[in-house]
């Protein structure tokens, strides 16, 4: 029972400690697009667009689109294409969530790629996972966002961050891969994504799901 | 459109989308659901695609294609942590080896 108790410890401290580089990388790029965006769109916005947005992929593009010009409606519109992305980590997590519809309302705000996965690859409570991941990166992004609007220097740190995200996902697919079906389907998907962002760069992260989306049809092995 | 209603608007459909799924639709059934039970490893696998394209050489910063190669190498211990030690550390070495 205590040998018991000790491996679910040592199991929590690591997942903590694995925490650590993603909220870390996380909070990285809030100084970068705390920098980036405050020259666009002004300070407080900047900081307030991370307090409500929480989303680098629709802040980031944002930012990018309103310094080249367009039009409220294309952001908009380019913000709702990105959202779509929710919608299959969404679906994911809602079988792992405890709760009622409010605690599955209040956890939603702390869904990113990094906490869903956190969340599903996690060996206890999906919810407490995605809640304490989510408020630890959500706060790095806020802080980071601040900071970055203030001035920050990062010095190496930015090539540093951009590993940690590619390697999370690593771990997040092998954690998840249950199966040898699992382990061809995760192979299959990442090649194809990769072949099709070296035809198609703008194919980004949705066209990337529906590539994974389709090596999982019915009828397919497994 | 003024800054303040297009940052409003953006978190409305931000975190509408995030809820949809999670909180409101009900849970995925039949062939979507089988789709949806199997999606999460090739899903992860399609998003380190995208982080390894997004990074600023792409797929020729060799230091970034170490880690993710010594990241695999330890999936074998199906331990987060592990799995992004190995990852970093074959970034620095790699990194330290190529002097980037």
């Amino acid at each position: 029972m205590a040998s018991a108790r000790s491996a679910t410890n040592e199991r929590s401290g690591l997942e903590a400690a694995s925490l650590v580089p993603v909220v870390l990388a996380i909070g990285v790029f809030g100084v970068i697009y705390g920098a980036a965006a405050s020259g666009v769109i002004g300070p407080m916005p900047a900081i307030v667009s991370s307090l409500i947005v929480f989303s680098g992929a629709a802040q980031f593009s944002l930012v990018g689109l309103l310094a080249s010009g367009a039009s409220g409606l294309a952001v908009l519109a380019v913000v709702a294409i990105l959202a779509l992305r929710h919608l299959p980590l969404g679906a994911l997590l809602r079988p792992r969530l405890e709760g009622g519809l409010a605690a599955r309302m209040g956890r939603a705000w702390f869904l990113i790629d990094e906490t869903a996965g956190l969340a599903i690859a996690s060996g206890g409570s999906a919810s407490s996972t995605l809640l304490v991941a989510g408020v630890f990166s959500y706060l790095a992004w806020v802080v980071g966002t601040v900071l970055g609007v203030m001035g920050a220097d990062l010095g190496n740190l930015e090539s540093l961050a951009e590993v940690v995200f590619p390697v999370l996902f690593v771990a997040l697919a092998a954690l998840t891969a249950r199966s040898r079906p699992d382990i061809v389907r995760a192979f299959a998907a990442g090649a194809a994504s990769l072949v099709l962002l070296a035809f198609w760069p703008d194919a980004g992260a949705l066209g990337c799901m529906a590539v994974a989306a389709a090596v999982c049809l019915p009828g397919r092995p497994g | 459109m003024s800054i303040w209603l297009l940052l409003a608007l953006a978190a409305v459909i931000t975190y509408t989308s995030r809820a949809a799924t999670t909180a409101v639709l009900p849970a995925p059934e039949g062939r979507l659901g089988v789709i949806i039970e199997r999606l999460p490893a090739p899903l992860f696998s399609a998003l380190a695609a995208v982080a390894l394209t997004d990074s600023a050489a792409g797929v020729t910063d060799w230091p970034v294609l170490a880690a993710v190669l010594g990241a695999l190498v330890a999936t074998r211990t199906r331990s987060m942590f592990l799995i992004l030690a190995a990852g970093l550390a074959s970034y620095a070495l790699a990194g330290w080896l190529t002097g980037f």
